[in-house]
C-alpha cells in the first residue's frame, strides 16, 4: 500500500512539475508578478524612511507568499478542477490511492514553488541590497522543509474538504487568502499584533515558518532560541497529516454514495 | 441606437452583472464577501505604517493609495474578465457577439457594476485603516465635487485599460490570468499608491507621468483633504487629456482587434477544460 | 427579396488548410436549406461566415441583402443560431432570466421582453423549469431553452448547427417538429441546418446542399437528389470480417460506383454497402468474396437514401 502512495505520488508530483516548468513564460510571469508587487511593498517601506531591516523582513514574507497561494489554487481547489474536467471520477475508479493523488499534488507543487521563491528572494536581494544572515542555513532550510510539511497537510485537509462547495471553492480560497497573509504578517513582524492574537497565530504554520526564518536571517539568531517554533511546527505538521488522511477516505466514500463526484458546470 | 435605448440595456448589463456576482448566496453574506479582501489586503498595506512608523501623515497616503486601488483592481477585471469568462466558463460569448450590440458596448456595461460594487469595500477599508492609524477622518472637510468628479474620471481611464487587456485577452485563452494581474500590479507600482513615484529608480519614475492613476490618486488625496478645485487643476488637466487619450486609444485598438479576431475566428475559441 | 443567402466565390483558409472552397449557393425565402457533409467539409465554416462570426479570405456573402464583411449589425438583427454541441448562458441564474437577458440585448423593453419570454415559455411548455437555475435543467431541457433563445428575437434566418446532436430519439423528434411549425408559421422565415442525421435532412429539409472537402459538390431538392440514385442499384452485404485491399478490389469491379463499410467491433460482422449501376457485377462480387475467404452472411436489395447519394457523388462515405 506505501508503495502504491509513493509511486502514485511521485506520478502526479512528475506531471505537475512537468507541466509548469515545461513552458518558460509561465516560470518568467511566477516570478516577475510577486516581483513587482513586493517591490513596491519594499518602495512604499523606503517611503517611510523604515530601517532596513524592514526591507528583509518583507522580502521574506513575500517570496514565502507563493506558498499559500498555491496551497490555496494548486491544492485546495484543484479536486473541484479535477472534478470539473471529469478527471476525478477516473482517478478513483482508476484504484489509484488517493492519499497518493494528493501527496504528489503537494510535492510538485512544493518543488515548483520552491523554486519560485528562491527566484523571488534572490531578485528581491539583488535589486534592493537586502542584506540576510546566511550562517544558518541549514537550519532554516530544515524550517523551511517543516513549515512546507504543516502547510501542505493542511492543503491536503483543504483539498479533501472543498470538494463539497462545488463552484463556490473559488470564493472561499479568495477569503482565506488576504486575510490569512495577514495574520501570518507577511509584509511586516506579527510582533505588532495584541498578544492575544499572536497567540493565535502561533499555529499559523506560515506565520511560524515565516517568523522563525527571519529570526534566523534578518536577525541571526540561533535556531535554538526558536526551538519552540520547530516543534510546534512539526506538532501541527503531524496532526494536519493525520486529519487530512481522514478527510481523503471520508469524501471517497461519501462521494461515491451521494454522487456528487461527478456533478458539474456550476 | 438611442440614448434612452442604451441606458436601459446599460442597466440591463449591470444587473446582470450583479445576478452573476451576487446571487450564489445572500446580500448580507454577499456584502461581507466582497468587502473581507479589499479590508485585509488595506490592513496588509497599514500595518506596514503601523510597523515602520505609527504616523497618521504617513499612513494617510498609503490609506487613501490602497483603498482607492480596490476600485481600480476590480473595475479592470470587471471589463477584462467578463470577455475571458463569458467565453471560457459561460460559452456565451458568440451569442452575445451576434446580437446586434458592440461588443465594447457590452464589456463596459457589464463593467460598470464594479465601479458600484466597489463603493462599499472602498468606504469599509477607508474607515477601518484610519481607524486604526488614529487618523481623525471626521475632522477632514472634502471637496466632494471633485471627489466625485475624480471617481467619474476613474471610471474612463480604468475602463480603458479594461479594454486594452481585453484587447490582448480576445486572442488568447492561455494567458489570461497573467495578463490581466501583470498590468493590475504595475499600477500598483507605478501608480502613486503606497508610495510617492519618486522613489522609482531612474528611468522608471518618468513612467508613472504617463499613467492616469498618478494624477488621479493625488487629487482623491486632495479632494479628501479638502483642497480647492483651482489647487486641484495641475493634476486634474493632465489626468483628463490622459483618460482621454487612454480611453480612445483603447476603445479604438479594441475595435481593431475584435475585427482581426473575426477574421481568424477566434471569437468562440475556448481551452479544452 | 426571394434571395435569403448568396455567396460568391466564397473562400475561406486557416492557414494552408482550404477550409471553404469557392462556394457558390444561394438559399431562397422560407426553405430549410440542409448542408451535408462529413467531419472537417466546412459546414460550420459557412455558417460562422454567414452569421458574422468570422470574416471569409475571399469571395463575398450576402444575407438578406447585407454584406457579411461591412453591414454586420443589419445581418443581427436578422438572425440567430442553434447550435446543439453548444451550452450558451449564465448557470447561476434562472432559465427565464437567461431568456430575458437576450430579448434585452436584441432591444425588446423591459417589460415586452417578459411578455416575449413568459409567452414562448408556454408555448414550448417550460413552465416546470423556467424558474430553475440554467445549470440545473436536463440536457433536453437545455436543447429547448436554447431553441427559444435562438427564435427570440424572431430572426429571418435562423442557423440550425446539428440542433439535436446527443439528445434522445423523443426530444429530438420534438425540436424537428418545432422547427416545421416554426418556419410554417411566416413565409418570412428562413433555415439552414446542418446535420449528421439523414433522416434529420429527409424529414425536414427542401434544398440540401453536399458538401465535401469544402466545395459544394450539388444542390438541390430531396427528392432530386434521391432520384440520382433510382436508377442505380444498392446491396447491403453482411460478411464475417472485410480487409481493406478487398474493397479497394471491389471498388475495381467494372459497373461499382461506390462502396462503404461499417464493421462492428463486438460481433465482427462488417456491413458493406454498395451503388452500382446495373444488377450484374453482384455476380463478380460474390465470387471475389469467395475467393477471399470470406464467408456472406447476408445479402439484400435496399432502398436508396441520402448516404446513397452522397456514396454515388463523392464516392466516399459520408460519416
Ligand atoms: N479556427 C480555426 N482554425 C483553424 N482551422 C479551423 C478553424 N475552424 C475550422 N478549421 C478547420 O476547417 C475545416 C472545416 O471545419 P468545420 O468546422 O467547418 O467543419 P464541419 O463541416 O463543421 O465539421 P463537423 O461535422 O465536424 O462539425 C476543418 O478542417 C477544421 O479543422
Ligand atoms: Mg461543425
Amino acid at each position: 500500500m506505501i508503495r502504491e502512495i509513493f509511486k502514485t505520488a511521485y506520478a502526479r508530483a512528475y506531471v505537475r512539475i512537468k507541466g509548469v516548468n515545461s513552458d518558460v513564460t509561465h516560470f518568467i510571469i511566477d516570478i516577475g508578478l510577486p516581483l513587482i508587487g513586493l517591490s513596491a511593498i519594499l518602495l512604499a517601506y523606503k517611503s517611510l524612511n523604515a530601517p532596513s531591516q524592514f526591507l528583509a523582513i518583507a522580502a521574506i514574507g513575500g517570496a514565502m507568499m507563493a506558498f499559500w497561494y498555491n496551497v490555496l489554487w494548486g491544492m485546495a481547489s484543484q479536486f473541484y478542477w479535477e472534478r470539473e474536467t471529469g478527471n476525478l471520477p477516473l482517478y478513483i475508479s482508476s484504484g489509484a490511492p488517493m492519499p497518493g493523488v494528493l501527496l504528489g499534488m503537494a510535492l510538485g507543487g512544493a518543488v515548483n514553488m520552491t523554486i519560485r521563491a528562491v527566484g523571488v528572494l534572490l531578485a528581491t536581494v539583488y535589486l534592493f541590497g537586502i542584506k540576510l544572515y546566511t550562517s544558518e542555513i541549514v537550519p532554516a532550510f530544515f524550517l523551511f522543509l517543516l513549515t512546507l510539511f504543516a502547510l501542505y497537510s493542511l492543503g491536503m485537509i483543504f483539498a479533501s474538504s472543498f470538494l463539497r462547495f462545488g463552484r463556490s471553492v473559488s470564493k472561499i480560497n479568495e477569503l482565506l487568502g488576504e486575510p490569512m497573509l495577514f495574520f501570518s504578517g507577511v509584509y511586516f513582524p506579527v510582533k505588532v499584533f495584541p498578544f492575544a492574537i499572536q497567540l493565535i497565530v502561533s499555529l499559523i504554520p506560515l506565520a511560524l515558518g515565516i517568523e522563525g526564518m527571519r529570526e534566523l536571517m534578518v536577525f541571526g539568531n540561533s535556531p535554538l532560541q526558536i526551538l519552540w517554533i520547530y516543534i510546534v511546527l512539526l506538532l501541527l505538521g503531524i496532526v494536519f497529516f493525520y486529519i487530512a488522511t481522514k478527510m481523503i477516505k471520508y469524501m471517497e466514500e461519501r462521494g461515491k454514495t451521494t454522487g456528487t463526484l461527478t456533478l458539474k458546470w456550476e | 441606437m438611442g440614448i434612452r435605448d442604451s441606458l436601459t440595456k446599460l442597466r440591463v448589463l449591470v444587473w446582470l452583472s450583479y445576478q452573476i456576482e451576487a446571487n450564489w448566496t445572500r446580500l448580507p453574506s454577499y456584502l461581507a464577501y466582497i468587502s473581507i479582501r479589499p479590508t485585509f489586503t488595506l490592513l496588509l498595506m497599514i500595518f506596514i505604517v503601523i510597523a515602520a512608523r505609527p504616523n497618521p501623515q504617513y499612513g494617510f497616503f498609503i490609506l487613501v493609495g490602497q483603498a482607492f486601488y480596490n476600485l481600480v483592481g476590480s473595475g479592470v477585471m470587471g471589463v477584462a474578465y467578463t470577455l475571458w469568462d463569458d467565453r471560457e466558463h459561460y460559452r456565451s460569448l458568440k451569442y452575445v457577439y451576434l446580437t446586434p450590440n458592440s461588443l465594447t458596448f457590452y464589456l463596459i456595461g457589464r463593467g460598470l457594476y464594479k465601479f458600484i460594487e466597489g463603493l462599499l469595500p472602498l468606504s469599509i477599508a477607508f474607515f477601518v485603516g484610519a481607524l486604526l492609524i488614529h487618523y481623525p477622518i471626521f475632522s477632514l472637510m472634502p471637496n466632494w465635487p471633485m471627489l466625485i468628479a475624480n471617481y467619474f474620471v476613474g471610471m474612463i481611464w480604468i475602463i480603458a485599460f479594461g479594454l486594452l487587456i481585453a484587447s490582448f485577452l480576445i486572442f488568447t485563452t492561455d494567458y489570461g490570468w497573467a495578463a490581466v494581474e501583470s498590468i493590475v500590479s504595475s499600477l500598483l507600482l507605478f501608480g502613486n499608491v503606497i508610495f510617492p513615484t519618486y522613489l522609482l529608480p531612474y528611468p522608471l519614475d518618468a513612467i508613472a507621468n504617463f499613467l492616469p492613476i498618478k494624477y488621479w490618486m493625488d487629487i482623491n488625496r486632495q479632494a479628501l483633504l479638502g483642497m480647492s478645485t483651482m489647487n486641484m487643476m495641475p493634476n486634474f488637466i493632465p489626468l483628463l487629456e490622459l483618460s482621454l487619450i487612454y480611453f480612445v486609444v483603447a476603445f479604438f485598438l479594441f475595435k481593431y482587434c475584435e475585427r482581426v479576431a473575426r477574421s481568424k475566428g477566434l471569437i468562440d475559441i475556448t481551452t479544452a477544460h | 427579396m426571394d434571395e435569403v443567402v448568396r455567396t460568391i466565390d466564397l473562400t475561406r483558409h486557416f492557414g494552408k488548410m482550404v477550409a471553404l472552397d469557392n462556394v457558390n449557393i444561394t438559399i431562397r425565402r422560407n426553405e430549410i436549406f440542409g448542408l451535408l457533409g462529413p467531419n472537417g467539409s466546412g459546414k460550420s465554416t459557412l455558417i460562422k461566415i454567414l452569421s458574422t462570426l468570422l470574416l471569409p479570405t475571399s469571395g463575398d456573402a450576402y444575407v438578406l441583402g447585407y454584406n457579411v464583411k461591412t453591414d454586420y449589425m443589419e445581418i443581427r438583427k436578422r438572425i440567430n443560431i442553434v447550435a446543439g454541441d453548444d451550452r450558451p448562458g449564465y448557470g447561476s441564474i434562472k432559465v427565464k432570466e437567461n431568456l430575458w437577458f437576450f430579448s434585452q440585448l436584441y432591444g425588446y423593453g423591459v417589460r415586452e421582453g417578459w411578455k416575449v419570454v413568459n409567452s414562448l415559455i408556454e408555448e414550448f411548455g417550460m413552465q416546470d423549469y423556467a424558474d430553475r437555475k440554467l445549470n440545473r435543467v436536463s440536457s433536453g431541457m437545455f436543447q429547448k431553452y436554447n431553441f427559444v433563445r435562438g427564435i427570440l428575437n424572431n430572426p429571418k434566418l435562423l442557423f440550425l448547427d446539428e440542433p439535436t446532436v446527443g439528445l434522445d430519439v423523443e426530444i429530438s423528434r420534438e425540436i424537428r417538429n418545432y422547427v416545421k411549425s416554426w418556419i410554417k408559421r411566416d413565409p418570412e422565415r428562413t433555415i439552414l441546418l446542418t446535420t449528421h442525421y439523414m433522416i434529420e435532412a429527409q424529414e425536414l429539409c427542401d434544398r440540401v446542399a453536399i458538401i465535401y472537402k469544402g466545395k459544394i459538390v450539388k444542390v438541390d431538392t430531396v427528392e432530386n437528389l434521391l432520384k440520382l440514385v433510382s436508377g442505380e442499384h444498392i446491396f447491403e452485404i453482411k460478411t464475417n470480417f472485410i480487409l481493406n485491399d478487398c474493397l479497394e478490389d471491389i471498388k475495381k469491379i467494372q459497373g461499382v460506383k461506390g462502396l462503404y463499410s461499417d464493421s462492428d467491433v463486438s460481433t465482427g460482422i462488417a456491413k458493406l454497402r454498395i451503388v452500382m449501376e446495373e444488377e450484374g457485377p453482384i455476380a463478380d462480387i460474390l465470387s471475389l468474396l469467395k475467393e477471399r475467404n470470406i464467408k456472406v452472411l447476408a445479402l439484400s436489395k435496399e432502398e436508396p437514401n441520402l448516404e446513397d447519394v452522397f456514396l454515388y457523388l463523392v464516392g466516399s462515405k459520408l460519416r
